[in-house]
């Protein structure tokens, strides 16, 4: 480990390099707070944990155990590493062997992380002699393992979309099973948001409906990762009140947090040195050093290229027998891909991996020493996650976060404190999306009839009588029914919005292999016919994105560029929800119609970047009910005013580029992707009839994104405001309000600026409220 | 949370888009009645009773119990229950369930047959109730693929209700009928078999797969005509099930009216109930050069000791066809008993020229070598 702290010391010592240092927070080692294992804890329990080293607990790993054993649901926040599942295995244990009939279910995000936990289970029961039963039941479980599962499974782990396709439909083959459910487990709870979230509420209501059903009413044990709102977030989801756990008692090793901002190549246009590269050098430094390294990349593109730009680093510098494998890891790869990954990693046979969020949650890759952040994750929870991913309890350990060019990472970089000292981003569902409700409506009528009387998010007669006009249920006898053919919950998803995902084939050299698969949306802007496709560090061109039969063609390439899409939209206001107005300006919240078209496409040239043509795509257009925030800038409000001082010629660039940083830094505050929340400038909407911002949840029906916008709209204005003037660039650069060309456009960022003072301005006195 | 639509201004919102595309069908809410002449026993059940000649032509009370059902076992074809169910779906899950149940069985010399209809949801309860009756501890069912549809499926009806189903025991001819026809028959749907094994030709028949929608149709409408075709086509379902058992009783006990191009098949199961006639049936395929009637054959007479009758069987098929079964059984006869290591070796050789799969050339290069040292050294 001493390795490590050489190497720190020597990049300390470097002032090319810590020129670039914003922040370099040395976090100092923390000693653990400890209580006894509780004395009615069984001796067979209390001999297994003793032959795994442990010999007392963490404090919050007790404080769940008493809280869980007096029956209260609770959500346990805790860092990385942290023993946090400890925190429901040692009650849900010590109860079932209590009370030998009770079951508990464990559901996880993602397979990884169940078989990940089915293994830590058994490791646990196997050393002992717990005699408690645990079945994983998920979409690899054979069918003669299922029938077991159901039957005499303690313990089953699954995921939310198993519970939701599988278990909750067949609900009568696992009424030995759920009318003895007594604990359920959500771990992960944080990654239940937005879409996923919303689906989420609704799987759970369906559960505690058929577990009602038998008799039964399970207490919720849920684990988030750090945000400002875990307990809001759990309440929503499982909508009962919960006790929140957020005291760790565990042990810390000292760890560098390394804030790094690329520096400017063109400080007039305000260019940094890139991301990728500028990540892969720091990276390759330390592994040539044989210091075990995460890199995390933004993107499933990005991961390829870092992969390949440090593999040939290493080549460069390296002979064979002292060869340092890195390898990419992202969503896409076929699960035994991964599974080697992992494998390497835990063995040590691999040194460095590069990532997206795939290996943010907790899978089991051993020990890292260094975690390099090549952007910032989009939340600073993920910040710490992904930072945690390196460095177990005692050893000392570092996290570089190299920021790029994007106006978020930008914003965080430059504001060091906002990331250090307080966590104002929450996560955001909606349950009650009109679209989400009504599918799960299906599945539950399907599951059980309602009477007429019944509740699922409010009474269920106005949305049955919906469903009846589709044909799909049917009122008979005070009770109604589903009354069609199809099984409800096979046609939705509980991960996006739409359920049709294309799978990708290589057909190079008469191959017809399945490489990967990806949801249409993202398919239309990135597997277009003659797009270039990377994976697993090998390049690929689509031949043909074919929509009707869900797959994507493409053939072996090498090709010295890359290709990004150009998408174009158009949005009408449907319904208005909620008005208000302020002397600031006018919100409203509503329903839009959105259409979207991908048109063109730019090859842009490897690790330049330069852009060295324009392609057309054909792809039919997508229509999308959404929410959304529209902040209308109305002439007798400060916002309007302002905007109308601004010079004719100016008013669209600049209305324009207002909305490009309120929309980049929005994420910050939302805790989604950036893509998630989308922007839609008007000079004059046809609609309210003035200059007009809408703010949109990318999301059919919305995921609570427009809600969340408005709510945290006076934060997000201050940081669209502070960024702009904390950018040194002159007339504006991607960084900031984007780069200005034409020519009479220089004054757009001072106009852009002083607009969105006088707005903040402005704000901050008609709330009162010192953002 | 910040303001949002209410879900009833919402769900009004996308009612008149939706509305826009399409007019909804009409509903219809009231009871349905069925106008035709079938008993109303229940609110929402009705039944109907058929009765057909018993297609049994032994006498029932035989005391010669047919080991091809060993459930049969101290029972008599008057337990038999023969049952189907139509259902709301075809994927199972519990909102699928079962409108249409029919029950056959033997009294008197005749095939009796209820059908129960359920004709709205809420008379399931009674409609179950009806149906347990039936299930007496004395009774078998008989269904066709019902161990893997139909009987989890009244299970889950059962459950939901609060109600236990019966355990009664089931033969699932489809079970039978894949032993006896799988290699002959494109398939064992029921209506194959109908067709090539029974002579039974439906006119007009209602695929199974449209049924669902005919009774979702029916309680829009309640117009009950379209629903006569799936009534008859359940009702030749049970007669088929009865016809069928008897039609595999019949030729169980008269081997002589098996046609020959299934002697094979019905000789394997008698023998595998250990039943001799089999060896009979397996003779006469055998006659026929039916090299799978020779495996089945000679592998009886080899576990029963009878090595010379094997051994001949073997030697006729070689002779016919040196195939890998025959080779490799000679083989082993002349290495193991006869000790003609020479002759068993060229016959090892002569496999090995021709096999293709790795594995099996392991196999015969292993025994090869064997043999070859054994050469050398005798």
């Amino acid at each position: 480990m001493n390795n490590l702290k050489d190497k720190l010391d020597n990049l300390a010592s470097n002032g090319a390099f810590t020129d670039n240092v914003t922040r370099w927070e040395k976090i100092s080692s923390r000693n653990g707070k400890y209580k006894d294992i509780p004395e009615e804890v069984f001796p067979v329990i209390r001999d297994t944990l003793t032959k795994r080293g442990i010999t007392r607990l963490y404090s919050h790993q007790a404080e769940s155990f008493s809280s869980v054993a007096a029956g209260e649901n609770i959500v346990v926040v805790t860092p990385t590493a942290s023993g946090k599942s400890l925190c429901y295995n040692l009650p849900v244990l010590q109860k079932l062997i209590e009370n030998p009939e009770e079951r508990a279910l464990y559901l996880f995000p993602t397979k990884a992380l169940s078989q990940d936990q089915q293994s830590e289970l058994n490791e646990i029961i196997l050393s002992g002699e717990i005699p408690i039963k645990v079945s994983t039941y998920d979409g690899d479980t054979p069918s003669s393992v299922r029938v077991s599962a159901r039957e005499s499974g303690r313990i089953v782990i699954s995921n939310p979309d198993m519970l939701h396709s599988a278990i909750l439909p067949n609900h009568p083959k696992w009424i030995k099973f759920l009318s003895n459910l007594k604990y359920v487990v959500i771990d992960e709870v944080h990654i239940y948001r937005g879409i996923f979230g919303s689906h989420m509420t609704n799987v759970i209501r369906r559960l505690k409906r058929i577990a009602n059903f038998y008799g039964s009413d399970p207490v919720f044990i849920c684990c988030s990762a750090t945000i400002s709102n875990p307990l809001e977030l759990a309440r929503q989801i499982v909508e009962s009140d919960l006790k929140l756990i957020d005291k760790s008692g565990a042990p810390t090793g000292e760890k560098h947090i390394v804030l790094y901002n690329p520096p400017l190549v063109d400080p007039v246009q305000g260019i940094r040195r890139g991301v990728v590269l500028e990540s892969s050098k720091i990276a390759t430094k330390f592994l040539i050093s044989k210091i075990k390294t995460i890199i995390f990349a933004r993107s499933r593109v990005r991961t390829e290229l870092i992969a390949s730009y440090i593999n040939k680093n290493l080549k460069n510098h390296y002979n064979e027998n002292k060869k340092i494998r890195v390898e990419a890891y992202r969503g896409g790869y076929l699960p035994r891909e991964r599974r080697a990954i992992e494998k390497g990693l835990r063995t040590g046979e691999i040194q460095g991996v590069v990532s997206t969020t795939a290996l943010e949650l907790g899978i089991d890759i051993g020990g890292l020493d260094l975690a390099v952040l090549a952007g910032f994750p989009g939340s600073i929870s993920s910040v710490w996650q992904q930072a945690g991913r390196a460095g177990r309890s005692n050893t000392l350990s570092a996290a570089i976060i190299i920021a790029s060019a994007s106006p978020v990472d930008q914003y965080l970089v430059k504001n060091p404190d906002y990331f250090f000292e307080r966590s104002p981003e929450s996560a955001w569902i909606n349950p009650d999306n009109i679209f989400i409700l009504l599918d799960h409506l299906k599945c539950a009528v399907f599951e059980l009839p309602f009477q007429e009387t019944d509740e699922f998010a409010g009474p269920v007669s106005d949305f049955m009588s919906y469903l009846e006009e589709e044909g799909v249920v049917r009122l008979s006898g005070g009770s109604w029914y589903w009354a069609d053919r199809s099984y409800p919950a096979e046609q939705i998803g509980l991960r996006s919005a739409s359920p049709d995902n294309i799978v990708i084939i290589n057909t190079s050299k008469g191959k017809n292999e399945v490489i990967g698969e990806m949801d249409l949306p993202s398919a239309k802007e990135l597997l277009f016919q003659n797009a270039v496709y990377i994976h697993r560090g090998e390049q690929f061109l689509s031949r043909e994105l074919n929509i009707e039969n869900k797959c994507c063609y493409v053939e072996e390439a090498d090709l010295n560029y890359y290709t990004d899409s150009i998408v174009k939209k158009d949005i009408k206001l449907l319904q208005n929800d909620a008005e208000e107005l302020s002397k600031t300006c006018r919100t409203i919240i509503g329903d839009i119609l959105v259409r979207s078209q991908v048109t063109k496409y730019k090859k842009l040239k490897f690790s330049t970047h330069e852009n060295i043509g324009y392609g057309d795509i054909y792809l039919p257009e997508e229509e999308m009910h959404t929410r959304s925030a529209v902040l209308v800038l109305e002439k007798n409000t400060v916002s309007g005013k302002a905007f109308a001082l601004i010079d004719e010629s100016l008013k669209e660039e600049v209305i324009g580029r207002a909305g490009t940083v309120l929309k980049n830094v929005a994420p910050v505050f939302l805790m989604c992707d950036s893509h998630d929340i989308a922007v839609a400038e008007r000079l004059k909407d046809q609609y309210t009839e003035e200059p007009s911002l809408y703010f949109y949840d990318s999301c059919p029906g919305g995921s609570g994104l427009a809600e969340g916008f408005l709510n945290k709209f006076p934060y997000i204005l201050k940081a669209a405001s502070d960024l702009i003037s904390s950018c040194n660039c002159e007339g504006g650069c991607p960084s900031c309000i984007g780069p200005v060309s034409a020519k009479g456009q220089e004054m757009v960022k001072g106009e852009v600026s002083k607009f969105l003072k006088t707005w903040l301005n402005s704000t901050m006195d008609n709330t009162g409220d010192s953002v | 949370m910040a303001s949002g639509g209410s879900l009833a201004g919402r769900l009004g919102r996308i009612r008149t888009s939706r509305d826009e595309k399409k007019v909804s069908e009409s509903q219809n809410n009231s009871i349905p009645q069925l106008k035709f002449p079938w008993e109303q026993v229940k609110s929402f059940v009705s039944m109907r009773q058929e009765i057909f000649t018993s297609p049994f032509t032994i006498n029932s009370a035989r005391s010669d119990v047919s080991p091809l059902f060993p459930e049969l076992k101290n029972s008599s074809i008057e337990n038999l229950l023969f049952y189907d169910l139509e259902t709301t779906g075809l994927s199972g899950g519990a909102g699928t369930l079962a409108f249409l149940a029919g029950f056959g069985w033997i009294e008197h010399g005749k095939l009796i047959i209820n059908q129960y209809f359920l004709h709205d949801f809420p008379g399931e309860i009674d409609f179950l109730l009806l149906i347990r009756e039936l299930l007496t501890d004395n009774r078998i069912l008989v269904s066709y693929n019902g161990k893997s549809f139909d009987h989890p499926l009244l299970r889950t009806r059962f459950l939901m209700k609060g109600l236990q189903l019966p355990s009664v025991s089931e033969i699932d001819l489809l079970h039978s009928s894949r032993r006896l026809w799988k290699k002959r028959l494109p398939s064992c749907r029921l209506c194959i078999i109908e067709e090539r094994i029974l002579d039974i030709h439906r006119v007009n028949d209602v695929p199974g797969m449209e049924v669902p929608d005919i009774y979702f149709n029916f309680l829009k409408t309640n117009k009950p005509e379209p629903l006569e075709g799936v009534f008859k086509h359940h009702l030749q379902d049970i007669k088929s099930l009865a016809f069928l058992f008897a039609h595999m009783e019949k030729l169980w006990f008269r081997p002589s009216a098996i046609p020959s191009n299934d002697k094979t098949s019905f000789g394997k199961l008698m023998l595998f109930r250990k039943r001799e006639e089999g060896v009979e049936l397996l003779k006469e395929s055998f006659l026929k050069k039916d090299q799978d009637a020779g495996k089945i054959l000679s592998i009886y007479y080899k576990r029963k000791g009878a090595l010379t009758a094997a051994v001949n069987i073997w030697k006729e098929m070689w002779d016919n066809q040196h195939e890998l079964f025959q080779g490799i059984e000679l083989a082993k006869y002349y290495e193991h008993k006869t000790k003609e290591i020479e002759t068993a070796l060229n016959i090892v050789k002569l496999l090995r020229q021709k096999e293709s799969t790795g594995r099996i050339i392991e196999a015969l290069d292993h025994r090869m070598k064997r043999l070859e040292r054994k050469c050398d050294s005798g």
